[in-house]
């Protein structure tokens, strides 16, 4: 079958990435025994790792950039997956985020610190980022950063991307903090904050942002003033807004039976790279960015939704009042 | 299933109008169909595709007659008129 030529590709860095290891239980998980396990799964994940799989699910081109040898099974996974990996220098061996599930749905996690970098590591990844990101409309910095990195990482590399592609930043915590106390100079064109994210640099509280979407249009705003291009701002259960210069819109979910919520923010995230890319209007890359967190929530895992899984006719997007 | 390939005719390609034209009479033949995997009904999906004027697009669907009406839009040049 043949499609549409790629008129847009997607490059993503993922500095902190992990090997997803599940094991499935057959009883309850207990301290000190020896348990025969079900069934143990592995995948190369990290919130760039996910866009770069739903891009290539809807037909993109992408590049991932990640500090990986080039002969690791995590390289290998991602280029028999159609993702083009660039990898550079690591400080060590891919961490390991383990889960532990039991019959009653009870998980455990067991994250992994991964390896301290240098800041020789650090240049060669951003170098890497840098020299490939003229390959991508959009250019997409997403999850935590490995220990050792300062936390104004992105909001250093930020400048260092501007005018070779779009930027999209997708982080939390004292990284999120660094971008955000470095305005506008760090501006990214889009910024994918959850409701957390939003308060923690907004200083409102996040339950109320998280209940009235028109509060959480507000505070980003004062982002948006403050030099970031777009705020699409995820607002779990309730949808999300999305924030530019010249509007406000919000859009809750379509009725959705959410099995798993992990990975539907980086699902929303593409949703909207994707429409961006396409030319469509703000309130249609709403449409699309909801659409896919709907469908993501509404499957196992980290699966990324495919095309036949979305339905943007059923979200509906309502233009939010600007004051 | 019955399935055509097909060059888009539209000059802008599968994308404003000539996906609207193409959607509404998708959405009202009974029979779902498909261009490459998308619901032609959803204007928006088929915008996601991004398919020029020119590109080959596959289009699908149980019923021959409804798969043969979209292909006749997707090949005409709907932004003519």
């Amino acid at each position: 079958m043949s499609s549409g030529r790629p008129s847009g590709r997607i490059v993503t860095l993922t500095a902190n990435p992990s090997f997803d290891r599940t094991v499935g239980l057959p009883g309850v998980l207990e301290r000190g025994a020896v348990h025969r396990v079900d069934a143990m799964t592995s995948q190369a994940g990290g919130k760039g790792v996910n866009i770069s799989r739903a891009a290539v699910s809807a037909g993109l081109g992408t590049v991932a950039v990640l500090p990986a040898l080039a002969d690791d099974p995590f390289v290998h996974e991602l280029e028999h997956a159609g993702i083009e990996c660039y990898p550079a220098t690591p400080a060590g061996e891919i961490r390991v985020n383990l889960t532990l599930t039991e019959p009653d749905g009870t998980t455990t996690k067991l994250n992994g610190p991964g390896a301290e970098v240098t800041a020789e590591h650090l240049a060669d990844l951003a170098d890497t980022l840098v020299a490939h990101a003229v390959d991508g409309a959009w250019t997409v910095l997403a999850g935590s950063l490995p220990p050792g990195a300062p936390a104004d990482f992105y909001a250093t590399l930020v400048p260092r991307l501007r005018g070779l592609s779009r930027i999209a930043v997708d982080t939390s915590d004292a990284p999120l903090a660094a971008l955000v106390d470095a305005l506008p100079g760090s501006a990214p064109d889009l910024l994918k904050p959850n409701a957390e994210e939003l308060a923690s640099v907004t200083g409102v509280d996040a339950a109320a942002l998280e209940a009235d979407p028109g509060a959480a249009a507000k505070a980003a705003r004062t982002l948006v003033e403050r030099g970031v291009g777009t705020v699409l701002a995820t607002l779990g259960s309730k949808g999300a807004v999305l924030v530019q210069a010249d509007g406000a819109w919000f859009a809750p979910p379509p009725p959705t039976v959410v099995v798993s919520t992990v990975g539907a923010g980086d699902s929303t995230l593409f949703g909207y790279l994707l429409a961006e890319i396409r030319g469509l209007a703000a309130p249609e890359r709403l449409a699309l960015a909801v659409a896919y967190g709907a469908a993501a929530a509404g499957l196992p895992g980290t699966t990324i939704p495919r095309p036949d899984d979305l339905h943007p006719e059923r979200v509906e997007v309502q233009p939010l009042d600007p004051s | 299933m019955p399935s055509t390939s097909v060059a888009v005719g539209s000059s802008v390609g599968l994308h404003a109008r000539p996906a609207a034209i193409i959607a509404e009479a998708a959405g009202g033949l009974g029979s779902t169909v498909t261009i490459n995997g998308m619901d032609a009904s959803s204007s928006l999906m088929l915008m996601t595709l991004g398919a020029k004027c020119g590109d080959t697009v596959e289009v699908a669907g149980e019923d021959e007659a409804a798969v043969a009406a979209i292909v006749a839009l997707v090949e005409k040049d709907l932004d003519a008129d």
